[in-house]
């Protein structure tokens, strides 16, 4: 990754007359505001989310809606306690349960409802004389609930979460996991390309050859010739194998290249039995995209399709059985190693993708050996290598220094500007939604308070809480900025205050907002409130 | 204050949704009442009950050896006819055998097996000396339990004085330490016991309360290594504390850091252990006298392990006496089954309280 | 090639508004070893703090910025002695005499001159640098907080406290409030049970609480709340100087704003000196008086605040400005975006320490180290695209980064022909 461009110093030692040009320069004039058309890739509404523990029912989320468009970038902001990892978390139903419970409300995702379900899976009966309340669950269908929305993590919605450092299993290599999220969703795209490719020798000879006077003239004429190679073998990733076997070739000077790149080639053959091992595993993965297909179509209707589970499964469990000669250790490693190679190089690509220097490296590495920002990177990768829809990242950059942070930054912005995946961000950093985000939604305990598009909420603020975290973040650039803090602390969930939850903390209260909870009104293009200071129209769901 | 209070009663709300721990407390609790009421039996510790056989009727005349005895039981041998109600039978080579049957033990009210204990393997010999099964279980419970508690804490404090220097100061303390332990952990249980017991035989010890002196010394040496090693960890997690770092900064000595704050809070999983191993000691005395090693010259000292292994060893005799040779003779199976059974409970319902007060006080188990 | 060591300390940064100095920290460095090989040899050290120098006035705010593994927590600790530093000194409360005093000697020994590290033979001191470093090591003997003996030190942490990063660890879970924040008056023997409960509340309500308080734990807070009660603790023996290690960092935006208010409260009521140590630049702008920028063990810059953030000079410095992310969508900034990671303090890159990110690295980057010069006043700067020009009055001294390993040991007072080597004292 290079820097955007050097650094000229004003002006060298004692002489500092004029200034240097600051980090910091003019503002620019804001993008008109214009009402969003693109359509809508998850709609949740009414989320409702509790934990059921000793000291009583913490009432996490009270109602959340949001809509999240195609290709925009949703922050959802607030500070620690406000419900907005629980809002992530309930959305693909990882909320741990026990003890915690969604109770209700709708997930809207590829027309299907991803909470179907919910009110059949447990009993609610209050404990008389305590604040508790016991449930009563039947596991399996809690446990059915999560297979079905099983089926849409990974390639419908990925995830990604706060300490890069612990998300990885630190056992396995990071080609490993990456391969192992390579062929869970695209398994069958990855073993059709490996199955086709039927190296055209003579052809590979002579794009090696091609290859090798090129690592003297520059990079890009390595990479094309590498592209070429790739084309020539009819397997993009052995054109990344044969770029990657250039620059070591550069670095260590040898001068073989184009013979090494043609055994390589002729490697690649594949045999009888890993071919029969291949269509197994094909087929397994197609077994697994139809299972997916049946659970959506069972939260799309509404109902449970239990022939068609039985007959998937059915055939899941004769494939398995007859393919367990396949997993004696002898024979299994010769027969997948096609299959390993290539979900190697393609993690490889993968790396490429998020702009990691030396990508070889890191994916025969394991986690301890990255520092956090790299991790970050890969799972970032990991995240996209199934081309999701949406994107969840949870507080992705709070455990990174603030350069590495900048890094991770600039890459979810042109990561989003070149795949345009639907991001939402959950941060407590007002400035990273600044940065990074379209629009916003303000949360304070377990309810939306404010969204709009980022524009307007930094120089419009409306709820009183907004409000109030604008005031109290230092600016660098407003050095003379008196921190105000919001009198008062977050609420203890199990007791909330009624009516608006932030009643007790707000310099404008009013009677009524004790009673009532205010409604979510419209209160300029894109820009909703939920506050008894404003009287728009209701939001219409 | 009340939060405090708030704790206990929480902790104590999921120890009661917990059976097998409540079956647990249940049993222990039955241990310590039995544990106090022989501490206050009128009989002495080291001389247990004796009773006598009369082989007639009772009372006895004068010229029968039972004469002088306190307690005397009605025996008489089979073939003959009882003498009168509560009398016992035996058989006729072997006048100091009894059947059990349901008699009254010593104004405790109806309790089966309330027959009596024979002291010595040997079934020919005409000792005079008889026991109360039931004596036999309380003043066992007192010694078994009292010695088990009384090892397990003294290790677990040596343990945790070793430990907390050791894992507070590092460097060649934990060094020495840590090597010692390895030396003492190296080596089988039963064996170092049995090493140290005989150590200290040699060099004179009989009596009874040497001998349960000697006995605590040798459990001491082989349980402190695990105390200590846990302890250790612990205060290596805790010296990295910023707690104790701001102590530092205020100026406190390691002397006030070690006790203030390294051990109170090193030790929570010492008395997790601690319960556990309160289960492990009477197995392991029984273990020992198993095998054959005389612990206590039984039958002054009735304690678990010890009455077990008598008691096998006469079963093994009766085998062979009445079954090989064909004489008549009740199978004493009560003398390995009491206390076997009072082993089996007590450890297993140490455990159970212990493992539900490890979960209960566990703070990562959120409900 | 080797830099032309030199010895001197630019004396402070003058003096602020005529205040008194409190420390004056000297060419502070702390190597821990490592060790490895078959019998735990001493194979290397890592460089976590590597000759840095600042200094500290009354009732003044030091902001200490840098990323992590920069050595700023380390710094904290040294300054409080919770760690030994491998040397270098810190003076408490030295007088302008002995300020001055103190710099005349560190320009004689840098005049003196001492031979470069790795060159092999051991050029002999002059006259005037031998003097000089006897009389420093006077100096030290009586004024080095880290010379001092155990008693004095003991009498001293009343008067240097430390407020931690982590509310949640830095109260000791199954003790009340009140024990917590009497622990400091109980282990140096201050007043009597009663006057310390009546201490502990008084200083609960200094701080934004309220005198029940005392009877809870510290789990039934919220993290704001225990950051407080932390700083009651540290206040508890009416310091002058507080190293503030990142007390912000892991609370909301909204609490941070109460706590660096009643920071800042405390500060003009009580005059305290902060040392406040953070990675957050707008923190650091909003609550600094001046501000030290630290990369990987060593000083980069140091200004007075606005000075540095209006006219940020470092390559690296500009570079953090640059990364810091702005809570304003309208802003359009040109990002200076390093590349690379972090490099490891067990094994830092020659010379200057930042060559391998830098974007305007030059040849000799990589083979000297910069020493940290004065290029405006009061703005010190170590990079070589402002090279000192030659030590003139007020505004040419110059600080070296290139001396060698550890000196002897603290503690030890040194004779100056016995020193072989370039040693810094």
């Amino acid at each position: 990754m290079s820097a955007a461009q050097p650094i000229s110093p004003a002006s060298p030692a004692v002489d500092t007359g004029t200034p240097a040009p600051s980090p910091l320069s003019l503002p620019i004039e804001a993008p008109a505001a214009a009402p969003d058309l693109r359509p809508v890739v998850l709609d949740v509404r009414n989320l409702v989310t509790y934990f059921y523990t000793y000291d009583g029912v913490v009432r996490a989320l009270e109602g959340v809606s949001f809509k999240l468009r195609r290709g925009e970038t949703l922050g959802l902001v607030g500070e620690t306690g406000c419900g907005k990892s629980v809002t992530m978390f309930s959305v693909t139903r990882l909320i741990p349960d026990p003890p915690g419970r969604v109770v209700s409300g709708k997930v809207l995702f590829r027309g299907a409802d991803l909470l179907w379900g919910l009110g059949h899976e447990a009993r609610f009966i209050p404990v008389k004389g305590t604040n508790r309340v016991k449930v009563k669950r039947s596991f399996r269908r809690v446990k059915a609930a999560q297979a079905r929305v099983g089926s849409v993590r990974g390639a419908g919605i990925a995830m990604i979460f706060q300490e890069p450092t612990q998300a990885m299993n630190p056992i396995f290599a990071i080609h490993d996991q990456l391969g192992e999220v390579l062929l869970e969703h695209r398994g069958e795209e990855v073993i059709d390309g490996l199955m086709a490719s039927t190296p055209d020798l003579p052809a590979v000879r002579a794009a090696a050859e091609a290859l090798e006077r090129s690592v003297k003239v520059s990079d890009e004429a390595m990479r094309a010739a590498a592209k070429a190679v790739g084309e020539a073998a009819h397997l993009t990733s052995f054109g990344t194998q044969a770029f990657y076997m250039a620059r070591q070739a550069r670095t260590s000077g040898q001068g073989n290249l184009a013979t090494e790149v043609s055994r390589a080639a002729s490697r690649m053959r594949i045999s009888g039995a890993q071919a029969s091992f291949l269509r197994g595993e094909r087929e397994l993965r197609k077994i697994a995209r139809e299972m997916r297909s049946v659970y959506i179509s069972e939260m799309r209707r509404g109902e449970f399709e239990r022939v068609n589970r039985g007959r998937l499964g059915a055939r899941r469990l004769r494939l398995r059985l007859r393919r367990i000669p396949y997993r004696l250790p002898g024979i299994k490693r010769r027969v997948s190693r096609p299959l390993r190679e290539e979900t190697f190089w393609r993690a490889v690509q993968a790396l490429e993708g998020v702009q990691i220097a030396n990508p070889v490296q890191v994916a025969r590495g394991f986690p301890h050996e990255l520092s956090g920002g790299m991790l970050q990177r890969v799972m970032i990768s990991m995240a996209l290598a199934c081309d999701p829809e949406i994107l969840m990242a949870d507080e992705p950059t709070t455990a990174l220094d603030v350069t590495i942070q900048a890094q991770i930054l600039e890459l979810m912005n042109e990561l989003r500007r070149r795949i345009g995946t639907a991001i939402l961000l959950i941060t407590h950093d007002l400035a990273v939604i600044a940065e990074v985000a379209d629009r916003v939604a303000v949360m304070y305990a377990g309810q939306i308070v404010e969204m709009a598009s980022v524009h307007d909420l930094f120089t419009r603020p409306l709820h009183p809480y907004t409000q109030g975290l604008l005031a109290s973040i230092p600016r660098v650039d407003q050095p003379s900025k008196k921190l105000e803090s919001i009198p008062g602390s977050v609420p203890n969930l199990i007791f909330p205050p009624s009516g608006c939850r932030y009643h007790p903390r707000c310099p404008h209260a009013m009677p009524v907002c004790k009673e009532q909870r205010p409604p979510m009104t419209v209160e300029g293009t894109g820009h909703n409130v939920a506050c008894f200071l404003y009287n728009g129209a209701p939001v219409v769901e | 204050m009340a939060a405090r209070y708030a704790q206990y009663k929480r902790t104590w709300y999921f120890l009661r949704r917990n059976t097998l721990a409540m079956v647990g407390l249940a049993i222990i609790i039955l241990f310590a009442a039995a544990f106090v009421y022989g501490l206050t039996y009128p009989a002495s510790s080291s001389t247990p009950v004796q009773y006598c056989a009369s082989n007639g009727p009772v009372p006895v005349s004068p010229d029968n050896p039972c004469y002088d005895a306190p307690y005397i039981v009605c025996t008489y041998p089979s073939g003959t006819v009882s003498p009168g109600p509560g009398c016992y039978q035996t058989p006729p080579d072997n006048p100091n055998f009894i059947a059990p049957t349901f008699t009254l033990a010593h104004g405790l009210g109806a309790f089966p097996f309330g027959s009596l204990v024979y002291p010595s393997a040997d079934l020919s010999t005409s000792d005079p000396l008889f026991y109360n099964t039931y004596t036999m279980l309380e003043k066992g419970t007192v010694n078994s339990v009292g010695l088990s508690v009384l090892i397990v804490a003294t290790g677990a404090g040596v343990g945790l004085l070793l430990g907390a220097l050791s894992g507070y100061f590092g460097g060649w303390i934990d060094e020495i330490v840590m090597r010692i332990t390895d030396i003492f952990l190296s080596i089988p249980a039963i064996l170092l016991v049995i090493a140290v017991i005989i150590v200290g035989k040699s060099s004179g010890l009989r009596s009874f309360d040497e001998t349960l002196v000697l006995i605590g010394i040798a459990f001491v040496v082989v349980w402190w290594p695990f105390y200590a090693r846990i302890v250790r960890s612990q205060s290596l997690v805790v010296r990295e504390q910023r707690y104790v770092e701001a102590a530092k900064a205020s100026g406190a000595s390691n002397g006030r850091i070690i006790v203030k704050h390294v051990v109170p809070n090193s030790v929570y999983p010492v008395f997790v252990q601690m319960s556990l191993d309160v289960g492990t000691i009477p197995l392991l005395l029984a273990a020992i006298t198993f095998i054959g090693f005389v612990l206590f010259p039984y039958p002054l000292i009735p304690e678990w392990g010890s009455v077990a292994a008598a008691g096998a060893s006469i079963l093994t005799a009766v085998f062979t006496e009445c079954g090989v040779k064909g004489a008549v003779c009740a199978v004493p199976w009560w003398q390995v089954a009491f206390p076997g059974l009072a082993i089996f409970f007590f450890s297993l319902s140490v455990n159970f309280l212990a493992d539900g007060l490890r979960d209960a006080l566990d703070p990562r188990l959120r409900r | 090639m080797v830099a032309t060591p030199s010895l001197t300390m630019p004396g402070g940064d003058g003096s602020v508004d005529g205040e008194r100095v409190l420390l004056s920290v000297r060419n502070l460095r702390k190597f821990f070893p490592i060790r490895g090989g078959l019998f735990s040899s001493h194979i290397g050290d890592v460089r976590a703090v590597d000759g840095v120098s600042f200094t500290i006035h009354e009732g003044e705010t030091v902001g200490l910025v840098g990323e992590s593994g920069c050595g700023k927590t380390t710094v904290g600790r040294l300054l409080l002695r919770l760690i030994e530093p491998t040397s270098g000194h810190a003076f408490y409360r030295p007088t302008p005499e002995i300020l001055q005093r103190i710099e005349e000697d560190y320009r004689e020994i840098d005049l003196g001159g001492t031979p470069a590290p790795g060159n092999g033979s051991a050029r002999p001191l002059s006259e005037g640098a031998s003097k000089a470093l006897r009389d420093l090591d006077q100096i030290a003997n009586q004024y080095s907080l880290f010379r001092k003996r155990r008693k004095e030190v003991k009498a001293l942490r009343g008067r240097l406290q430390i407020v931690f990063q982590d509310p949640f660890s830095s109260l000791e879970p199954r003790l009340m409030v009140r024990d917590i924040i009497a622990e400091p008056l109980d282990i140096q023997h201050v007043g009597t049970r009663a006057e310390r409960m009546h201490r502990v509340d008084q200083l609960l309500q200094d701080v934004g609480l309220s005198p029940e308080h005392a009877w809870r734990f510290p789990h039934e807070f919220s993290g704001g709340q225990r950051q407080r009660i932390g700083i009651a603790r540290a206040l508890a023996l009416r310091p002058e100087f507080i190293v503030l290690d990142e007390p912000t960092s892991a609370l909301d935006v909204s609490v941070q704003a109460q706590v660096l208010n009643i920071l800042r409260r405390l500060q003009q009521e009580q005059r305290l000196a902060y040392l406040f140590i953070s990675h957050h630049l707008s923190v650091i702008r909003a609550v600094s008086d001046r501000v030290v920028v630290m990369y990987l063990g060593r000083i980069v810059e140091r200004a007075e605040t606005d000075e540095l953030f209006s006219r940020p000079l470092h390559p690296y410095t500009q570079a953090l400005l640059s990364a810091i992310p702005i809570p304003d969508p309208l802003l359009h900034r040109e990002r200076i975006i390093l590349s690379g990671d972090v490099p490891s303090p067990a094994d830092p890159p020659s010379g200057c320490h930042f060559h391998t990110r830098c974007p305007a690295v030059m040849p000799i980057c990589s083979k000297v180290s910069p020493p940290l010069a004065e290029v405006r006043p009061g703005h010190w700067v170590s990079c070589h695209l402002f090279p000192p020009t030659v030590p003139s009055g007020a505004g040419g001294a110059v600080e070296t980064l290139e001396a060698g390993p550890a000196a002897e040991p603290i503690g030890e007072p040194s004779t100056a022909a016995s020193t072989s080597g370039p040693l810094p004292p």
